[in-house]
């Protein structure tokens, strides 16, 4: 199963390739939106994790762009603080609030390749 | 003697037979002397007073030919006292009756008297010739004279006789007729003519009286007269006296009383009867009943009065606006003989609650007794209705009358329909003239004893308020058009002044009402004149400042309040006075402890002019601690969000030092280095939660906004678009009519504005997508903040449209009809667009196309308070 995880900050990325790919997921990285959405063409991930504040362009644009070149793909946002208000969000199929603590994040992306059948 | 002249004297003398007819006699008696003297023509004369008429005549005709009885032949034998004949020379130059050649005049005497004379004119002969008179036609002559002088004075006496005889019959005759024609004038006069005795026993009793007075003539004669009304006997004992003493009473207006019990006016006069010994044996009373005359003669006082009268009534009426006492002065004049002079007058007012006409006052005397008592005592005091009515108006009423008793008990419903009820209904006057054979109140008739009655309705600005019902219960006299049209006037006045009373009492009542209301408010309400001097406060007002009304009145506004010498700059109520507009305003006030939010508006006359100011001060003190209260928050929100940011800035870093100090802690081996790496991920693990517990309670997200120029943005989202219109072969055109400049986040809107192309790219091919800005001239009901300016960022297309069920749920979120789209994209847009302040609106056409129009207040820069975008 290929994840593709987007966040602007490279310790971060480094810290997730490594724990996912522990979990035994092949990790694709992009250090920023416009980064993430070549990613996304080329690499044809099967599931996405993208944080949302992004300097270029930020999570929710990039969770947009995605779900108009494939709605079916599952997109699990991670965030800073909460932004359940936000309904473009609602768009994405999880939401994990980002903590030095990835159980949340390895359980939610459990849950959504069972949920879309994805091995 | 000849035959003939035999046959002549005895037809002569058989005359004497035909004495009866005096003319018949002469025309005989002058024909046969003719006959018996062979004369052609003769002629008899009679004396009356000196003159000699024609009694009779022979074959002569002469109209008139009256003779003086010493002129021509005839006077000449009178004066002789002989038979004289006369020849042709002797008649020469004579008077004659007709041409004579002879002639013969015979006096007729009688005892020396002259009655007459006979003349006979040319005598025949044998042959028929005309011949002179001889001597022995002298003696004939002289043989009739005696003969027919005897004839002729026995038929004149006789005839006398028989005149004097017709003159008695017709005498008498005439003295019948003058008796009867007395007798019937008496009878017939229309006068009572009564006599009595010095007891006033009735000894004759004419038709006239029993017209007047009802009583037969049996009823009274040798009875007591009754018409005389118990409350005049002393004057008539006075009357009597003075007809004892011989005077003769002439024409005294006075009342007397009929049979039915009515009083009437009457002429009387009154004369003695004295016997043939010139001794007074009774009393003649000639009575004429006066009520005709009377009611002309008040009519004519009315028409002259009813002015000066409605005049009076009228300044009596404004003069007072109690009602009470208004209403019984109005019943007053109705019932004052020198005034509308019915005898009994209620009042009945519609009582609109309990839908009855109601019995509200009377005034009327309620027997007999009462009436004779009220209307002497008047007529001794004589007081003039002015004087009654400014004595009312002085007076307070006591209202224990026994009529006012009943009239009060009568109430009657407005659903019923007598006259009294169709009277105020139909306003409509009845005239009821007898109760017996008119439709009429029940109760009216029950309670009032009435027999005949009118009612008027009181009409005031076209509604009926009620009734005035009015009879002549004692006096009986009828009521009249004249009553009736006079009362009409009367009530038409009077309806006005109840009214304008009744309005009174309710405006009295009103204002006491908006007194209290005046008071029961908690704002302070105060009035000031335009100078500032303060001319009413509620009791709120005079609460809040301590002082009592009076110290309050009449001071200066600012001088109270502010305690100051002048009228505040700030003051809502000196703007007001200024501008004279009304105006509102806080402001903070010392001396009353508060914040005060101060409403003056000012108050005009009808000419406009500034009359002051009405004030409402709320004390806003409590409002205005909230506002800081929520000022406060929001300050706090806005530190919160700083929060937010900076503990965002926090997190990534402690989720690296967290994240790798796990795994280093997985890869160590070293027991105290584990004990760090340990150490390290609890405080981290600690943070997060300090984190977590922060971030909690402030609003995560907001969008950050910046001026820029519109024209930019438009210029950049070309750019990221031509590409992708290609593909469709769709033309894009740009109107920028007018550049803006708009406060807001610039990545947002150009989401929104690639969305919209993006979708009417989708929607359009081979067509144009044509994106403009603009001015907003007119702006959608749903723009929230009028008070700002807008324009219009416009995308329009010319695409297959949107089918109008789908119109109104595309900027719901997942909608779509796209086979790609999240259903998002409008959404998120208008979310966007609301997020600036701004509304998006849609217009579609099937196969025409698509129009997006963006509504956005336009930012009017200060400079330099510009937000960062926040991501």
């Amino acid at each position: 199963m290929k994840i593709l995880v987007v966040d602007d900050e490279k310790n971060i990325l480094m810290l997730y390739k490594a724990e996912l790919e522990e979990e035994g997921y092949e990790v694709i990285i992009a250090n920023s939106g416009r980064e993430a959405i070549e990613l996304f063409e080329t690499q044809k991930p099967d599931i996405v994790t993208l944080d949302i504040m992004m300097p270029d362009i930020d999570g929710i644009q990039v969770l947009r762009q995605l779900k108009q070149k494939n709605p079916n793909i599952p997109v699990i946002m991670l965030t800073a603080y909460d932004y359940r208000d936000d309904f473009s969000i609602w768009a994405s199929d999880a939401y994990v609030v980002k903590s030095s603590d990835l159980t949340p994040l390895k359980k939610t992306i459990k849950e959504i390749a069972e949920k879309f059948g994805i091995k | 003697m000849k035959d003939k002249e035999r046959v002549a004297l005895f037809e002569l003398l058989k005359l004497l037979e035909i004495y009866e007819d005096i003319d018949i006699l002469l025309e005989r008696l002058i024909y046969y002397i003719c006959e018996l003297m062979n004369a052609q023509a003769g002629i008899i004369r009679l004396i009356k007073n000196g003159y000699l008429h024609i009694a009779a005549t022979h074959n002569i005709s002469l109209d008139i030919d009256l003779l003086k009885s010493d002129e021509g032949i005839c006077g000449e034998v009178i004066k002789e006292g002989k038979v004289k004949r006369f020849n042709k020379t002797q008649l020469e130059g004579k008077k004659l009756d007709i041409p004579a050649y002879s002639a013969i005049c015979i006096p007729l005497q009688m005892k020396e008297e002259n009655i007459g004379t006979i003349v006979v004119y040319n005598k025949i002969n044998s042959e028929g010739k005309i011949v002179e008179f001889d001597t022995e036609d002298i003696l004939i002559g002289e043989l009739f004279s005696a003969v027919a002088s005897l004839i002729i004075l026995k038929s004149l006496k006789f005839n006398e006789l028989r005149e004097r005889e017709i003159q008695t019959i017709k005498i008498m005759a005439q003295i019948e007729e003058l008796k009867s024609y007395l007798e019937s004038l008496i009878q017939s006069s229309a006068d009572a003519i009564i006599a009595t005795d010095m007891d006033n026993i009735v000894t004759a009793w004419n038709k006239g009286a029993e017209n007047i007075f009802g009583f037969k003539q049996e009823e009274v004669i040798e009875k007591p007269l009754p018409i005389i009304p118990e409350f005049l006997r002393e004057i008539e004992k006075i009357y009597v006296e003075k007809i004892k003493n011989d005077e003769i009473l002439k024409d005294i207006e006075t009342i007397m009383l009929t049979k039915e019990g009515k009083l009437i006016e009457v002429s009387l006069t009154m004369s003695p009867i004295k016997s043939s010994s010139g001794e007074i044996i009774g009393i003649s009373r000639i009575i004429r009943d006066i009520t005709e005359k009377k009611r002309l003669e008040r009519d004519l006082i009315r028409r002259n009065e009813e002015l000066t009268k409605i005049l009076f009534i009228s300044s009596a009426v404004r003069s007072t606006l109690d009602l009470n006492k208004l209403l019984r002065m109005i019943l007053t004049v109705i019932t004052m003989g020198e005034g509308l002079g019915f005898n009994r007058a209620v009042l009945f007012l519609v009582d609109e609650k309990r839908e009855v006409l109601q019995g509200v006052m009377a005034v009327g005397p309620s027997s007999y007794e009462e009436a004779w008592q009220i209307w002497s005592s008047m007529a001794r005091e004589k007081k003039t209705l002015f004087e009654v009515l400014d004595e009312l108006n002085k007076r307070e009423f006591e209202q224990d009358s026994f009529l006012e008793r009943l009239c009060k008990n009568i109430s009657i419903p407005l659903s019923e329909n007598t006259p009294l009820v169709r009277a105020v209904k139909e306003r409509k006057i009845f005239n009821i003239k007898d109760v017996h054979k008119e439709e009429a109140d029940p109760v009216i008739i029950q309670q009032l004893g009435t027999f005949a009655y009118a009612v008027i309705p009181l009409v005031s600005k076209d509604r009926a308020i009620g009734a005035v019902w009015v009879d002549n219960l004692y006096t009986r006299k009828p009521i009249t058009d004249q009553d009736i049209k006079f009362l009409k006037g009367f009530a038409d006045q009077v309806a006005g002044a109840i009214e304008n009373a009744w309005v009174f009492d309710k405006i009295e009542k009103a204002e006491k009402e908006l007194e209290m209301l005046f008071n029961s408010i908690t704002d302070l309400i105060y009035y000031t004149d335009e100078n500032y001097t303060i001319k009413k406060v509620n009791k709120s007002f005079l609460d809040a400042i301590g002082l009592k009304e009076d110290e309050v009145i009449g001071k200066k506004c600012f001088k109270l309040i502010h305690q100051i010498n002048h009228p505040s700059q700030e003051c809502p109520h000196k703007k007001a006075l200024e501008t004279g507009k009304p105006q509102v305003g806080e402001i903070e006030e010392n001396y009353l402890d508060g914040v005060y939010l101060i409403s003056s508006s000012p108050i005009f006359d009808k000419n406009n002019n500034l009359l002051g100011t009405i004030n409402v001060a709320k004390n806003i003190t409590e409002l205005r601690n909230l506002k800081e209260r929520i000022m406060s928050m929001e300050k706090m929100a806005a530190l919160g969000e700083m929060a937010a940011k900076v503990a965002h800035e926090i997190r990534n870093p402690l989720l690296a030092i967290g994240g790798f100090a796990k795994r280093l802690d997985k890869d160590l081996k070293d027991e105290k280095a584990k004990e760090y790496i340990k150490i390290i991920i609890e405080e981290v693990k600690r943070l997060e939660r300090i984190l977590n517990e922060i971030l909690s309670f402030v609003k995560p997200y907001q969008i950050g906004k910046e001026s820029f120029k519109i024209k930019a943005l438009v210029e950049n989202v070309i750019n990221f678009v031509e590409a992708t219109l290609k593909e469709n072969n769709n033309e894009l055109k740009i109107i920028v009519e007018e550049d803006f400049t708009v406060l807001g986040n610039y990545d947002k809107l150009k989401e929104v504005l690639l969305n919209l192309i993006s979708n009417a790219n989708d929607a359009t091919k081979d067509g144009t997508i044509t994106l403009k800005i603009q001015k907003a001239d007119k702006l959608p009901l749903e723009i929230v903040d009028m008070k700002k300016d807008y324009f219009i960022i416009e995308v329009e297309d010319t695409g297959c449209g949107i089918q109008k069920e789908n119109l109104k749920r595309i900027f719901d979120p997942f909608f779509t009809t796209k086979i790609s789209g999240t259903g998002l994209g409008l959404a998120i847009s208008k979310r966007i667009v609301e997020e600036h302040g701004g509304i998006i609106k849609v217009e579609s056409e099937i196969n025409r196309g698509t129009t997006f129009r963006i509504y956005l207040p336009l930012y009017k820069e200060k400079g330099g308070d510009n937000e960062n975008l926040s991501s």
